[in-house]
């Protein structure tokens, strides 16, 4: 008859809970410390960087903005995508190959590897299309990171909140100025932050962090309330319209008896010189240059006192105030030179009216 | 009555043994592991773990997953045997670091 081998060999009273712990401590230190990125993942992820730069600085050179962004978002999501997958496949197979297996942390860690590659492509898409308007949408986005990253190593239901965070920040800055953006960060920092932290510690009812529901009306608790300031502020501030309204030879042919507001309207076609003034570290003198612009829409505009008062309409449109930094972004900029020409500096300039 | 007399009988009997505690809390934080991991985490024989994990296997606290035909470094193929604590397992961990905390009057 086979006799079971002993394999308790410390008996059970001789082990004292103060080792117990301590050997539980050092074996969870030594689980915890099992990633290791393997060789060809250093060479996968350099290579494709490099390449990507190559490329894209090629394209840079090439494409108009548009077709930059799209292009660039295609080059990026296809290369790093695909060496994401490979770098994984190889990664696993190595490991049986070793008859070893890829960690739970190493896991998580791949996957947060991942979101960041993913966020840097974000941020760079939002800079070429909004420009430093993004500055919320960024700062949306990391912190919904920030709470996806512990939604790996946490049984509270994180993740969905951190989606929901960088959906908000991928999606504003297309349909809200920057100053709705700004109240929206207002809406999204103190009131949606703390009600996440009241939701996931409410153990039953409607307000449960885990119930289908709850992102949904998380999110619509944190937006509604940003968005609302967002109008109030913008109908307070709304420009006052005067009643009359006179066309531009009418304003010019009586310059002296101008009442204290009125609307100018400049109908389509009117010709509005743009004068250009540049200096630099290589440019001697400042050049003042007049280009000549034609309204493609009729505009109406607002002068108080003599002056424009920032206040404007295109066509039938609404009222709006204009800032002037938000009127101008430089799409491009092309130094060439040619035996016809020389030197030259192509410029090309946006000229945003929002309606 | 001296206080270890009582002390074994307030613990789990299959982890509480050096070895399979270190099993369970490997395992705990890492997932999962090959047999090779194991035995070179907590530099046994293969005997001894093979014991050990039979045990903590038929008490339902680790779980046993395999995966066939993996390709060896020699070019043979062969099953891939993984562990893991199972939720009966993880609980029972808890319970286990719990009780010895409360022994040792000890917050955690």
């Amino acid at each position: 008859m086979p006799v079971e081998k002993n394999i308790d060999t410390k008996s059970e009273s001789e082990t004292k809970p103060e080792q117990c712990l301590e050997d539980i401590r050092s074996m969870m230190d030594i689980g915890h410390k099992s990633i290791r990125i393997e060789k060809h993942t250093f060479f996968y992820w350099g290579i494709a960087g490099g390449l990507l730069t190559v490329l894209l600085e090629l394209l840079y050179r090439t494409a108009p903005m548009i077709m930059n962004t799209t292009i660039y978002v295609v080059l990026c999501a296809a290369i790093l995508g695909a060496v994401g997958y490979f770098d994984y496949r190889k990664t696993r197979e190595i490991r049986r190959c070793q008859d070893k297996s890829v960690s739970f942390v190493q896991v998580r860690m791949t996957r947060i590897w991942w979101l960041l590659i993913g966020t840097a492509i974000l941020f760079n898409v939002g800079l070429m299309i909004y420009g430093g308007s993004t500055a919320y949408s960024i700062w949306f986005i990391l912190i919904g990171l920030a709470i996806i990253i512990h939604a790996s190593f946490s049984t509270q239901p994180l993740g969905q909140y951190g989606l929901a965070l960088i959906a908000i920040g991928i999606i504003s800055p297309a349909l809200l100025p920057y100053s709705g953006l700004r109240w929206l960060a207002v809406s999204v920092f103190a009131i949606g932050i703390p009600l996440l932290g009241f939701m996931l510690y409410r153990s039953s009812g409607f307000w449960q962090a885990d119930k289908p529901y709850a992102v949904v009306i998380w999110l619509l608790l944190t937006v509604i309330p940003g968005y609302a300031v967002y109008e109030v502020e913008k109908n307070i501030n709304a420009p006052h319209i005067p009643a009359t309204t006179l066309s531009m030879a009418d304003y010019q042919s009586n310059p002296t008896s101008q009442a204290k507001a009125q609307i100018i309207k400049l109908p389509a076609g009117t010709t509005v010189p743009l004068k250009l003034s540049a200096q630099g570290s290589v440019i001697s003198d400042s050049v003042f240059t007049q280009l000549p612009l034609v309204l493609k829409e009729p505009v109406e505009v607002v002068v108080e006192n003599g002056k424009l008062s920032g206040t404007y309409r295109i066509g039938q449109g609404a009222w709006s105030t204009l800032k002037s930094w938000e009127l101008l972004s430089i799409n491009d900029l092309l130094i060439n030179i040619t035996p016809q020409k020389g030197l030259t500096m192509d410029v090309k300039l946006g000229i945003l009216g929002r309606q | 009555m001296p206080e270890n007399d009582c002390f074994p009988d307030a613990l789990d009997r299959v982890l509480h043994q050096p070895i399979r505690t270190r099993i369970a809390a490997f395992l705990a934080a890492r997932g999962e592991a090959t047999f090779s991991e194991l035995k070179q985490a907590l530099k046994l024989t293969d005997g001894n773990l093979e014991a050990h994990m039979k045990k903590l296997t038929q008490t339902g606290y680790v779980d046993v997953r395999k995966e066939a035909d993996v390709l060896q470094e020699n070019n043979r193929k062969r099953t891939l045997t993984l562990y893991s604590l199972s939720d009966h397992g993880k609980e029972a961990l808890s319970a286990y670091v719990q009780t010895l905390s409360d022994l040792l009057n000890l917050d955690t």
